[in-house]
């Protein structure tokens, strides 16, 4: 099997460039998937202009470039208890589903929300109402037929430690159209990417590829910060899981180099393998 | 009595429309509440600059005021003063007394803004209390002063060690500001009435 190759815009970083540019690098660089972060002012689902969505699909379509969506997640929160920032944050994650459709788009990325005080004084509450937001999510994606996939997360306040994301799914029934998407970075704040990767690997359905030094977050390419990708992708390969490894980094050289990274770390495992044999 | 509206993930400056309308909703609705209950002060967060908002600072800016003048407006004619309070995280529009300046200079035509001095997020951001009290006219607007343990009294956890900073710096801006309401921040009892004996 070949490893699926694919770039976030996040590499538009602060250079002012918008989603379309982003489009038009990754079908030119032949990758095979591109991940949009879904954030205003250009693209917060509900409000994107329909000639500018056709644009979007009609150019991946050129390329031959699937396109998934990254849902917005600032002062998004699944687990709220103040009932109207919960409604909105489902509202938010149902048109992104829906701009998912328009795209032919088939993987949402989400986050769950913070943990801010008034879940942690109420934290049975917080989790129901967590439940029944995903639950209502993972519904209106399955009668779209779009996956979804749930991101780790390390913060302090966020929600989305790996032991949370394998309760939640257990806890909706293992879902056939919800799985993870691991975030390298994200692992490594908590601890250490392997340990966390080898706790969530049966779930992981695609992968955010970034590097950073030790503990901390930041959005480097692959082999500028302290993760041992040798170990994780002989991980990842060993786990049939080919991708999409998308790399979600703050500039194009930067994805760049991160595949060229990604590929010279493959190569090496297939030498080491055939020595071996 | 005076009321601290909502400020977990409302944002008045953010880009996306559904939060920003729902900010501005449920401040309003903060304000309706103090009307009713006859009190006069409603304190708010001034806005968070995440990605995006930074990526395009000044449209992030001209929103955050613009969000500001509507609330200032609607405010005014309920006679409530909204107090902005400094926060403490890297995001967070309002940081230092530097900030805070800003804001009261650009909402000086109207008559009810005022700050809300958060001493606890002052100490996390590593401002010295000395720029306040060099700022002469910054002291005027402050009506609340919020005395509470860092990093942020509006959570679970406090560090105790930092209480004689807290207290030190309360007891320098007293004395600066006229007449204000000094509110003790704290979820644990204990540390509300050592504040108190020590503030007393």
């Amino acid at each position: 099997m070949k490893p699926i190759y694919g770039v976030s815009t996040s590499i538009l970083g602060f250079s002012g460039g918008r989603i379309i540019d982003a489009v038009k690098f990754a079908g030119n660089k032949e990758f095979e998937v591109l991940e949009i972060v879904c954030e205003a002012p250009e693209f917060l689902p509900g409000k994107i202009p329909t000639n500018y969505l056709r644009e979007i699909a009609r150019e991946s379509l050129n390329y031959g470039l699937k396109l998934q969506l990254h849902a917005p997640f600032y002062s998004i929160n699944l687990a709220s208890l103040d009932s109207e920032v919960r409604k909105l944050s489902i509202n938010v994650l149902l048109k992104t589903i829906d701009t998912a459709t328009d795209l032919d788009a088939r993987l949402v990325t989400f986050h769950l929300g913070l943990c801010f005080l008034p879940c942690r004084v109420y934290p049975k509450e917080a989790e129901t109402v967590l439940l029944e937001s995903v639950s209502t999510i993972v519904d209106y994606a399955k009668e779209h037929a779009i996956k979804l996939a749930v991101e780790n997360r390390g913060g302090r306040l966020d929600i989305g430690k790996s032991e949370d994301l394998i309760r939640l799914i257990k806890e909706l029934g293992n879902p056939n159209n919800l799985g993870i998407t691991f975030d390298v970075v994200q692992a490594n704040v908590v601890g250490d990417p392997i340990q966390e990767y080898l706790k969530l690997k049966n779930f992981v359905i695609n992968s955010h590829i970034r590097d950073a030094p030790r503990g901390k977050e930041a959005l480097l390419a692959v082999g500028e910060g302290e993760i041992d990708f040798h170990t994780l992708i002989r991980l990842f390969l060993k786990n049939n899981f080919y991708g999409p490894y998308v790399f979600e980094v703050s500039s194009k050289e930067r994805a760049l180099i991160s595949r060229g990274a990604i590929e010279e770390i493959i190569a090496s495992l297939f030498n080491d393998e055939k020595a071996v044999s | 009595m005076s009321i601290k509206a909502p400020a977990f993930t409302q944002n008045i400056a953010s880009f996306n429309d559904y939060v920003r309308d729902l900010t501005l909703a449920q401040y309003k609705r903060c304000i309706d509440i103090c009307a009713k209950l006859d009190c006069q002060l409603v304190t708010i967060r001034a806005g968070i600059f995440f990605y995006e908002e930074k990526r395009k600072r000044v449209f992030a800016q001209k929103r955050l005021l613009e969000s500001l003048e509507e609330l200032l407006e609607y405010a005014s004619r309920l006679n409530v003063t909204l107090l902005i309070e400094n926060y403490y995280l890297p995001m967070d529009a309002v940081k230092k007394v530097k900030d805070l300046r800003k804001i009261i200079e650009l909402c000086s035509h109207h008559d009810n803004i005022g700050v809300a001095l958060n001493i606890a997020h002052l100490l996390n951001v590593r401002e010295s209390i000395q720029h306040l009290i060099y700022d002469r006219i910054l002291k005027k607007y402050i009506r609340i002063i919020y005395v509470g343990l860092p990093p942020t009294p509006w959570d679970l956890d406090y560090d105790e060690s930092k209480l004689s900073n807290v207290i030190e710096n309360t007891k320098k801006i007293i004395p600066l500001v006229h007449d204000p309401i000094v509110i003790i921040a704290s979820i644990s009892m204990p540390i509300i009435k050592k504040m108190l004996e020590i503030l007393r």
